[in-house]
């Protein structure tokens, strides 16, 4: 036992004690708490239930920062968030501050290499772009996007690469801020891609849009998630939902809390561990549950927790 | 880095062997249950896990590792989460003849304490840290451990269980 009474200490007889006298009073409290904390079996170690635990911990601790990283890097001034942030995710949304512009889609260097979802070589100066969803809603044709910056080498090529995003994103919004060297100096993870949620109304690229940091190929895929674009700034268009879901995910069911559903497939977006769907949501209510589904239709998860589209 | 991986999974893995029973021991008398005790080891493990660099570094990482139970058994009080009444009784028979029904008047006295009177009393008189080293483990000034410590000390001391099972021990 670990706090056996000492032999040698001295005792008072009462209860107050210097430091190496000990009463009769501690004594009893040194021997009552032994006897207590004995009675407890301390069975065996949940060594792997630790270790997982801490391994989610240095995750998610890794993903936050990322997170940071992009409010840092690609941050808007005075922008409302409009989180799509799952539990396993580190989201950042953002919406600009200025709220009736919108702005042709014109990606400033970056091509759109992909409109499928087939894995290209990672280049973290071109990204995948893919088309997630489209469709048509008041008379106008919106798309979903999600362009997958790949991971660079090193902290000079992710200055660069942030460098692009945000040309690509303040073309589009200016308000989002110039890239800060020491910020990429610190945030620069080689197990994180980005991807970056968009979408068109008309052909014109939103204002709204939507940077995550996601787990890059070849590591655990633990970060990932989604955000509702379009809330705060009326696009025409009810708001469009983005998420990146677990790769055995091929249906999401949205259901409204005003009644009705909303169905969408899951695509690939180049080589993301991740799969992505998007749905335009139902006006003027918010989802009541998203339900997951594998290949097998069976039910992976239903959550309630996270989509909030008005 | 999977070679770092394992020896840092190594290192943890004979730590947590050598500090399990007695941090979660030490987290049944703060917590007042046993599930309690586990869920607050738990998440001081794996805190230690993710910080395992620092906790490695430091001069004492059992040490460091009890310093985040105290801090985390704090956040949950002032969060109100795991005061819950004791009704538990101890999980295995009583040595000695000593009656279970004491141990649990016990733990229900112990449990009433404010937490920072329990958490001296506990460091003090189960860990058997020194006031300094108890200061030092709840951030307080000396002072404050021997105040809190007596106080809670008096407190217990009313509590028949206390008297009961010291009796059966022999220290009086």
């Amino acid at each position: 036992m670990s706090n056996e009474f000492r032999p040698g200490s001295r005792t008072t007889g009462d209860g107050a004690a210097t430091d190496g006298e000990v009463t009769d009073g501690e004594v009893t409290a040194v021997r009552a708490l032994e006897e207590l904390a004995g009675s407890i079996e301390t069975g065996a170690v949940p060594y792997d239930r630790l270790v997982a635990g801490g391994r989610r911990r240095l995750r998610r601790r890794r993903l936050l920062t990322a997170a940071v990283a992009a409010v840092l890097v690609a941050g808007v001034a005075g922008g409302t968030a409009v989180l799509g942030e799952s539990a396993r995710s580190a989201v950042t949304t953002v919406a600009s501050a200025s709220a009736s512009a919108s702005v042709v889609t014109a990606p400033a260097s970056a091509t759109a290499s992909a409109a499928t979802g087939a894995p290209a070589a990672r280049d973290p100066f071109n990204p995948t772009r893919v088309k997630v969803a489209e469709g048509t809603a008041n008379g106008h044709t919106w798309q979903a996007w999600a362009a997958l910056w790949p991971v660079s080498s090193g902290k000079d090529d992710a200055a660069g690469q942030a460098r692009l995003i945000r040309a690509e994103r303040a073309a589009a919004n200016p308000d989002v801020k110039q890239v800060v060297p020491k910020d990429v100096e610190r945030n620069w993870d080689a197990r994180i891609d980005w991807v970056n949620y968009y979408f068109t109304v008309d052909g014109k690229r939103q204002v709204d849009d939507s940077l995550h940091a996601v787990s890059a190929p070849g590591v655990s895929p633990g970060a990932v998630g989604g955000a509702s674009l379009g809330v705060h700034h009326d696009a025409g268009v009810p708001a469009v939902v983005i998420e990146g879901v677990q790769a055995e995910i091929t249906k999401v069911v949205v259901a409204w809390k005003s009644g009705g559903t909303t169905e969408a497939a899951t695509v690939t977006v180049g080589d993301s561990p991740f799969r992505y769907y998007a749905l335009l949501a139902k006006e003027g209510t918010d989802a009541a549950s998203v339900t997951y589904y594998r290949a097998d239709g069976s039910v992976e998860r239903t959550t309630d927790s996270w989509l909030r589209t008005s | 880095m999977g070679a770092h991986k394992t020896a840092r999974d190594e290192e943890f893995r004979t730590f947590v062997g050598s500090a399990w029973s007695r941090l979660l021991r030490t987290a049944y008398l703060l917590a007042g249950d046993r599930y309690g005790a586990e869920d607050l080891v738990q998440q001081a493990l794996e805190r230690a896990y993710a910080a395992w660099s620092r906790v490695r570094a430091s001069d004492d990482p059992y040490a460091y590792v009890r310093r985040i139970v105290i801090n985390e058994h704090a956040r949950r009080f002032r969060r109100r989460l795991v005061e819950h009444p004791v009704t538990a009784f101890p999980d295995r028979p009583a040595p000695d003849g000593a009656d279970p029904d004491d141990r649990a008047v016990l733990l229900a006295a112990l449990a009433a304490l404010p937490p920072r009177q329990r958490q001296a009393v506990v460091l003090r008189y189960w860990e058997d840290l020194s006031e300094t080293q108890t200061a030092a483990a709840m951030g307080c000034s000396v002072g404050t451990v021997k105040s809190q410590a007596a106080r809670g000390l008096a407190k217990l001391r009313g509590a028949s269980s206390l008297i009961g099972l010291t009796s059966i021990g022999g220290a009086r």
